[in-house]
């Protein structure tokens, strides 16, 4: 087994609602509360939940793009929670992230051979322009587009070509560890595909170590090596990919799965219909915060809050019954 | 994977741009007197059938005073027989001079407050300064001993100048007891009982958002034009210290740069306003989140990619103030304050004209006739700025 990459623990980030004259924080919202995983050298952990669920606020809290509220933040070793922003700058270099939507993640105003010559500019890869140049072609290249798109502006490319650019720009760093959010989500189903499977191949191909997040549960289990299940700001289940869908022990991710369509007309199951909407952040319920749609909850549910504990080797469930699934 | 389809040059930013432009015929007719009166500004002498501040001399002058239009004079000439023609088209030199130099300079100082404002929103910038300042992870001792000492100099430095200078002004221009000078000595009390405070604490909380944005609705409660006319007196007046150090620097050409200096003072506001706004929402997309990703610097982020997608409202709003600026250099001038005769401006002459509307009517048509046909030149392209650098718009 490798090493670890990057380790999150008890990962809390709290936004505050400020209200009334004086705008004093009347509340706030709890959108990661107590997350904790660790990712491992050239491991991709898929990271799924619904809307609000706080998936895109845990990778970019993870990156300090967000400042967390509590907890640690471990890359290589290092702890980079309290960083000040000039320290930080080296480790900006060895991770990154790529974008959901395309069209909002490039610059109109900038060529794509300056979007991903900015990286180099910023870092001092390639003394001279020449040089940077050249690096900016290999790789438009190793993202599958051509070198003559140097000179063109975002606008004129499609949605999967631009995500490519995305992709690109954060390459340019040769970073150890990217943060996926959402990179497929916005496109067109035959152009997540390509996506993907280009993700897949720049892995294996530069060694990559990826944060995957996604509501999609079918792209997620094709390419990740673990899972993680999220609900109202904390992890309900992690474990291996197949380990996870084929045999999920939290009832928040058995519901999930009953909902991934089967691509077979003949097959007859059992769904399981969640009821109401997903709680408010805000205020999110006592104990466990599943427990107000989950169909096994018990009155205990609302006491103890559940500990992401080993179920089985590398299988971890937030749930205080051990009997159910 | 398609290549992107139509060749690049049909396609940039600017050719669109041009050619919704030339669509927008009110603004192309703009755009043509514009070029005109610079045209007619930089070869005022070559055009100019007379010398616009010649008076004539010796006996009998009487007779070249009020002459209507005629073949000599095609605009007639004035109450001390110089060319209006003449004046006119050297007036054009001083109002383009001062609208363009205006909308510049209020344009750039207002998108760097804007930028700064909408940037810096809800993100309070922090010093740490003064004698309490605990010692921070991450410097190194050495470094944080002679950032001590400096931020004691620059601390008190800061300080003295404010004083310095608020002193200065209430000696020389602000009588003693008048409402001015107790206003002068409360917000001097309550900077000094600020930075002390926060100096002791250790720390300077700047919020930039809340200094700049409440500076401009302060600003924009100030009815201008009476502010206006006394600071172009006070300016001028050779007793203020102010008025020398301005007569000093800029010598004959004072009231000209006097009358710029003003406008931008007020000019800044709205422009700075109109950036904030799209700045705040600029700063939330996604390719500002890359470039703070990728480790830019926060100048490089708001100059490189904030900055440059707010420039459609920008232009917009240069050139409509171009005219904004002519027209206040007018009222101004008109009023007496603005530039001093025997310097031709068209807002002078009106001045002159006035007293004689009826006897001598072709004294006043004539600049107010440039006045008005500049201005609107002006709003008019702004228009169709406005349509061609929007987007969205499909004409």
């Amino acid at each position: 087994m490798n090493g670890v990459l990057l380790e999150v623990k008890d990962l809390k980030k709290h936004f505050p609602i400020r209200g009334g004259v004086l705008s004093r924080v009347v509340g706030s919202v709890k959108a990661v509360d107590g997350v904790s995983f660790s990712i491992r050298k050239g491991e991709v952990l898929g990271l799924v939940g619904e809307s609000g669920s706080g998936k895109t606020t845990v990778g970019r809290t993870v990156l300090r793009l967000i400042e967390p509220t509590g907890g640690r933040i471990l890359f290589d070793g290092q702890d980079i929670t309290e960083l000040p922003r000039e320290k930080l700058r080296p480790f900006r270099r060895r991770m990154q992230i790529i974008f959901q939507d395309p069209f909002s993640s490039l610059n109109p105003r900038m060529t794509v051979g300056d979007i991903i010559a900015e990286p180099l500019l910023i870092h001092g890869i390639g003394k001279t322009p020449k040089e940077r140049t050249e690096r900016v072609a290999e790789l438009l290249k190793l993202v599958g587009l051509s070198p003559d798109h140097m000179r063109r502006y975002p606008h004129e490319f499609s949605g999967g070509q631009r995500q490519r650019i995305g992709i690109a720009r954060a390459l340019a760093v040769a970073p150890e560890f990217i943060v996926a959010d959402e990179p497929v989500s916005a496109l067109d189903v035959s152009i997540q595909a390509q996506v993907v499977n280009l993700l897949q191949d720049l892995k294996e191909e530069l060694g990559l170590t990826l944060l995957f997040i996604a509501h999609d549960l079918a792209v997620v289990e094709y390419i990740s090596d673990r899972v993680a299940v999220m609900y109202l700001g904390k992890v309900m289940e992690l474990a291996p990919a197949r380990e996870l869908y084929r045999n999920p022990k939290h009832p928040y991710t058995e519901a999930l799965l009953s909902a991934v369509p089967i691509p077979d007309p003949t097959v007859k199951r059992e769904r399981i219909v969640l009821q109401g909407d997903i709680p408010s952040p805000i205020n999110p319920p006592s104990g466990c915060v599943f427990r107000t749609r989950c169909r096994y909850a018990l009155p205990e549910c609302a006491q103890v809050v559940p500990e992401l504990k080993e179920v089985a080797p590398g299988h971890y469930k937030a749930c205080i019954r051990d009997d159910i699934l | 994977m398609a290549t992107a389809t139509a060749s690049p040059q049909s396609r940039t930013f600017f050719s669109l741009f041009w050619r919704r432009l030339r669509r927008h015929k009110m603004a192309m007719a703009g755009l043509v007197v514009i070029v005109l009166l610079v045209l007619m500004a930089i070869f005022a002498p070559l055009i100019a059938p007379y010398d616009p501040t010649a008076q004539p001399t010796g006996e009998d002058v009487g007779q070249y005073y009020f002459n209507p239009p005629s073949r000599e004079h095609l605009l007639g000439t004035d109450d001390l027989g110089r060319d209006v023609l003449s004046r006119i088209i050297y007036g054009s030199r001083i109002s383009l001079l001062v609208g363009f130099a205006v909308a510049f300079s209020s344009v750039l100082l207002g998108t760097l407050m804007g930028t700064l404002a909408g940037y810096y929103a809800g993100r309070p910038l922090r010093f740490y300064l003064g004698p309490l300042r605990r010692e921070k992870e991450g410097f190194h001792p050495w470094t944080f001993a002679l950032w001590r000492v400096l931020s004691w100099f620059l601390y008190y430095g800061a300080l003295y100048l404010v004083l310095s200078i608020a002193w200065a002004l209430a000696e020389d221009g602000i009588r003693a007891g008048s409402l001015g000078s107790y206003l002068g000595f409360g917000l001097t009390l309550a900077l000094v009982l600020w930075a002390a405070w926060y100096g002791l604490k250790g720390q300077i909380r700047l919020d930039l958002d809340v200094a700049i944005s409440r500076l401009i609705d302060f600003m924009l409660t100030i009815p201008t034009l009476p502010l206006l006319l006394v600071l172009s007196a006070l300016l001028r007046d050779p007793e203020v210290a102010v008025g020398r150090w301005a007569q000093g620097v800029f010598g004959d050409a004072a009231s000209v740069f006097i009358i710029i200096f003003i406008l931008v003072l007020f000019g800044w506001l709205g422009t700075a306003r109109l950036v904030r706004g799209s700045i705040l929402s600029l700063r939330e997309q996604d390719y500002a989140t890359a470039a703070q990703a990728l480790g830019a610097s926060d100048f490089r982020i708001m100059f490189r990619h904030l900055v440059p997608n707010t420039l459609a409202p920008i232009i917009v709003q240069a050139t409509l103030q171009i005219g904004g600026a002519i027209l206040t250099e007018a009222a101004l001038s008109f009023l007496g304050f603005g530039i001093q005769p025997p310097v031709a401006t068209w807002g002078n002459m009106l001045t002159n004209a006035q007293e004689y509307i009826f006897t001598a009517p072709w004294l006043a048509l004539p600049p107010g006739f440039m006045i008005f046909i500049t201005v609107l030149a002006f709003n008019y392209l702004g228009d169709g700025l406005r349509d061609a650098l929007d987007p969205r718009s499909r004409l």
